[in-house]
C-alpha cells in the first residue's frame, strides 16, 4: 500500500460515508410519509402511510406483479413473480428517501416524508 | 517455436481467467447482499480483470471483459444484466487503464478506483432504466462496499500476480 492508494481510498470513502450518515444516521421520527410508486420511470400512484396496514398489487407489463405491504412506519414487498426475489429479500424500509426497486419489472417505490422537528432530514 | 509457446500460454491464461470470472460471478449470485442494496454482490470476479490488466495489454483485458459480460448474461438469461455489467466493467476498465500508469499508486488503489467506477457505471444505467436520479441514493452504500471489496481484491491480486508472471515468463 502506497500513499496515493490512501488518497484514492479516502476520495471514495469519505463522500460515501458522509452520504450514508446523512441518509441513514438520523433517528428522527417522520410524519406524513408517502410511498410514490413509479412504473418504468413514470409516477403511477402516491399512497400515504398514515392509513396503516394495507397491501396493494403493482402490475407491470403483461404478467409481472409485485405485492407491496404498506404499514404506518414503513413499506416492503411481500411477493413478486420474478426469479430473483431481490425486492422481497430487501426487507422493510423506514426512511424517507429510501427506495424499493424491482429490476426485472422496472418498479420503483420511493418513501417521502418530513422529519417531525420541521427540519428536512435529507436535503436533495 | 518460442513465440508460439508465449501465444499458447497467453491464450490459456486468458481462458483460465475468463472461466474464473464466470464461475465466481455465478457463485456470487447465491450470496447476494440484497439487504444492503438490491442485487449487490462482492465483485470477486474482478480479481481476474485486475490480474489480466497487470499481465496483458489493455485490449486483452477488454476482450476478457466483453466475453465475461456476454457469457454471464447468457447463463443468467438476462439482457438487462448485460447492460449493467458492461457499463460497470467498461467504466472500471477505463479508469484502471489510466491509473495503472500513475506512479506511487499500487494495485490496491487501482483496484479501489476500479470498484468505484464499476458502481458509478452501474448506477448510471439504473438511472436510465428507472428514469430517476433518485436512484443515486444507493451510491453511498455501494461505494462503501466497493471500497472494501476493492481493497480485498487489490491485496489478493498483489499476492497472485508474481506467481502468474513467473508462469508467463517461464520457458519450456
Amino acid at each position: 500500500m502506497k500513499k496515493a492508494d490512501l488518497y484514492i481510498i479516502l476520495t471514495v470513502l469519505l463522500p460515501a460515508l458522509i452520504g450514508a450518515a446523512l441518509l441513514y444516521g438520523t433517528n428522527t421520527k417522520y410524519q406524513s410519509m408517502t410511498a410514490e410508486i413509479y412504473l418504468a420511470g413514470e409516477l403511477s400512484d402516491i399512497i400515504p402511510l398514515a392509513q396503516g396496514v394495507d397491501e396493494i398489487t403493482i402490475h407491470s407489463g403483461e404478467k409481472g406483479y409485485n405485492i407491496l405491504r404498506i404499514e404506518a412506519d414503513g413499506i416492503y414487498f411481500t411477493e413478486a413473480n420474478c426469479q430473483s426475489q431481490i425486492c422481497v429479500k430487501s426487507g422493510k424500509f423506514y426512511h424517507p428517501g429510501q427506495m424499493l426497486i424491482c429490476l426485472p419489472h422496472r418498479v420503483l417505490v420511493r418513501l417521502n416524508g418530513q422529519a417531525e422537528r420541521g427540519i428536512d432530514a435529507i436535503a436533495y | 517455436m518460442h513465440t508460439n509457446h508465449e501465444k499458447v500460454k497467453r491464450l490459456s491464461l486468458l481462458g483460465i481467467l475468463l472461466a474464473f470470472t464466470i464461475v465466481i460471478g455465478l457463485a456470487e449470485r447465491m450470496i447476494m447482499l440484497d439487504g444492503i442494496a438490491p442485487g449487490m454482490r462482492l465483485g470477486l470476479a474482478n480479481l481476474a480483470i485486475v490480474i489480466s490488466l497487470y499481465t496483458f495489454p489493455p485490449r486483452d483485458t477488454l476482450l476478457l471483459i466483453v466475453l465475461k459480460c456476454l457469457t454471464t448474461a447468457l447463463l443468467a438469461g438476462s439482457m438487462i444484466a448485460l447492460f449493467y455489467s458492461l457499463a460497470g466493467s467498461l467504466a472500471s476498465l477505463l479508469v484502471m487503464v489510466l491509473l495503472i500508469k500513475v506512479k506511487n499508486l499500487s494495485i490496491i488503489g487501482v483496484s479501489v478506483a476500479g470498484a468505484a467506477f464499476h458502481n458509478l457505471g452501474q448506477i448510471l444505467v439504473a438511472r436510465f432504466i428507472f428514469g430517476t436520479w433518485g436512484i443515486l441514493l444507493y451510491l453511498p452504500l455501494l461505494l462503501i462496499a466497493g471500497t472494501i471489496s476493492g481493497i480485498i481484491i487489490g491485496l489478493l491480486a498483489k499476492a497472485v500476480r508474481p506467481r502468474i508472471s513467473a508462469f508467463i515468463k517461464a520457458t519450456y
